[in-house]
């Protein structure tokens, strides 16, 4: 019975071994990306096992907003935001070696298995985790230089006043239900060809349009408050103010209004 | 119903693809889906036949619709491989919708059509494309910027070209997320004029769905093709495009699907 155990613990110990080879690889942009745009980083290579004890980091790490997020379908992604123009190297680490390994050992622990084999194995995770400490993911992002920030006044009663400038302009619904109308909209929005989408396009503003069950989307629910999608929200870039939150106006020059309400 | 005021040319009306001899086809039929997606007419309310007029006069009125999404038009050359293309078109044009022109990731047809063709000139089938885009995806074409950003990207044609390693690794970062099978000519209607690409095949060659027009009264498509200068102006493309009535609508109803949602990699959202 105990020469079975440690034979078990020796197969999963060279199953774990054998996962250690995996590379994690982060994909991000290639060019950089202006302050306070977000930026959408991939991560390959680590299984589903794996994701919930990988530790994304960003040196330097002041200012920045690392979020992960894991879609239903697909690879789990951070996004990344920075008003600071700079270099930041992003990391996804990984100790799986260790982790594994020492579950296995407290398991050795708990079924009471007390062999010269564990006090050998309890060794070779010493030694092993030397030579295999983690696995590791870098991919750098840079935040393109424009004039300093200055922060802006402190917000005032409400409604908040509109900060000039850049804006993010985003659009949640249920795209499974999208109306001939909404379907028109998007497409004025972002095909290039209306007065509403070249306005965009002249002020450098984002659209994005996202499902509200979509990880992206939900993180902006909680900001409609009592409304329910289909909804749009304008936020400053550079500020990351909300500053509209609206539901979803029946035009694209409606929607326009909103976005020059903001201050764009 | 008065005919939609847009430009159009007649040599691109009804084309009767195998007569045109200088392109190769490739289309061989819908399939069998492995992981039937949902059935459109059944998931989606269908928008009543009176609406249709005045739906379509809309789009006439708002200058277009999935035309000005399109990023490129796409070029199949001699390889058979046009199911591939118009999903990729597809793909692309849901990807503006999400977030943006500037942000769309140019995609590689080959990289599908090696994975549901037998040859170069074999053809592929609409629910082999469908499976895999929705599974394991596609890769990224490899123009200088996506050779920057992903590890792994190939060319839009070559059948001869290999498969890099590890390529599902990106490939995966570029699936169909929400897509429909499509059974009839009002579930096609309906789901162009809910805004969603609808890649079909008749003639034996496939093409991408862009919108419904009004032509000599009845409910005619303007596609994207996949034959590079073959076509009409449209969505500010010189040529590209061509005009579908009457029973080749209908014949492209039977063998068709919609794309809702993508996953992707925009630059910055």
């Amino acid at each position: 019975m105990l020469r079975s155990r440690c034979l078990s613990l020796v197969l999963f110990l060279a199953a774990t071994l054998s996962s250690l080879g995996q590379e994690i690889k982060i994909i991000g942009p290639s060019t950089p990306v202006a302050p306070n745009d977000t930026a959408v980083l991939t991560v390959i290579g680590l299984t589903d096992e794996e994701i919930p004890r990988a530790k994304p980091t960003s040196t330097p790490s002041k200012d920045v907003q690392l979020l992960t997020n894991r879609p239903w379908s697909g690879y789990p992604y951070l996004t990344f935001r920075s008003k600071v123009p700079g270099k930041y190297v992003v990391e996804v680490t990984l100790n799986a070696w260790r982790s594994n390994l020492d579950l296995v050992l407290q398991d050795a622990k708990a079924a009471n298995i007390q062999t010269p084999l564990l006090a050998e194995l309890e060794a070779l995770a010493g030694k092993f985790s030397a030579s295999y400490p983690i696995r590791l993911g870098t991919c750098v992002v840079e935040v393109a230089g424009v004039p300093p920030f200055v922060p802006p006044d402190p917000p005032g009663p409400d409604p908040p006043t509109p900060v000039a400038g850049r804006k993010r302009v985003l659009i949640l619904l249920e795209r499974g239900q999208t109306t001939p109308d909404q379907a028109r909209l998007i497409t004025s929005l972002q095909g290039g060809v209306s007065a509403a989408s070249k306005y965009l396009v002249s002020k450098q503003h984002l659209l994005v349009i996202y499902d509200d069950d979509h990880p992206l989307g939900q993180q902006w629910i909680p900001k409609l408050g009592n409304l329910q999608p289909p909804a749009v929200i304008v936020q400053d870039v550079s500020t990351s103010t909300v500053s509209v939150v609206s539901s979803l106006p029946p035009s694209a020059d409606a929607v326009i209004e909103l976005v020059k309400k903001a201050g764009g | 119903m008065p005919d939609s005021p847009i430009p159009i040319d007649s040599r691109f009306v009804n084309v009767d693809f195998p007569n045109e001899a200088k392109f190769t086809f490739g289309d061989l039929g819908k399939g069998l889906f492995a992981d039937a997606p949902p059935i459109y007419e059944d998931a989606v309310e269908l928008i009543p036949e009176a609406e249709w007029p005045a739906e379509i006069e809309k789009l006439d009125s708002a200058g277009g619709s999935l035309e000005n999404l399109c990023i490129e038009i796409f070029n199949q050359g001699s390889e058979g491989s046009c199911v591939s293309n118009a999903t990729a078109q597809a793909h692309q044009i849901v990807q503006a919708q999400q977030w943006g022109k500037p942000n769309v990731v140019q995609l590689s047809a080959i990289n599908l059509y090696k994975r549901v063709g037998r040859s170069a000139g074999s053809g592929s089938m609409l629910s082999d494309n469908l499976d895999e885009i929705r599974t394991r995806g596609i890769l990224p074409q490899n123009t200088p910027e996506n050779i920057a950003r992903f590890p792994h990207t190939m060319p839009a044609t070559g059948f001869g070209s290999s498969m890099p390693s590890g390529w599902e690794a990106t490939a995966g970062l570029f699936t169909a997320l929400e897509q429909f099978d499509i059974r009839s000519f009002a579930g096609l209607v309906s789901a162009s004029l809910r805004g969603a690409p609808v890649v079909v095949g008749r003639s034996g060659h496939s093409i991408c769905y862009v919108r419904p027009i009004i032509k000599s009264g009845a409910v005619a498509f303007l596609y994207a093709n996949s034959w590079g200068s073959w076509g009409q102006a449209a969505g500010g493309f010189a040529a590209g495009f061509g005009v579908d009535t009457g029973s080749l609508v209908r014949n492209s109803a039977a063998w068709a699907f919609a794309l809702r949602s993508v996953n992707g990699q925009p630059k910055v959202i």
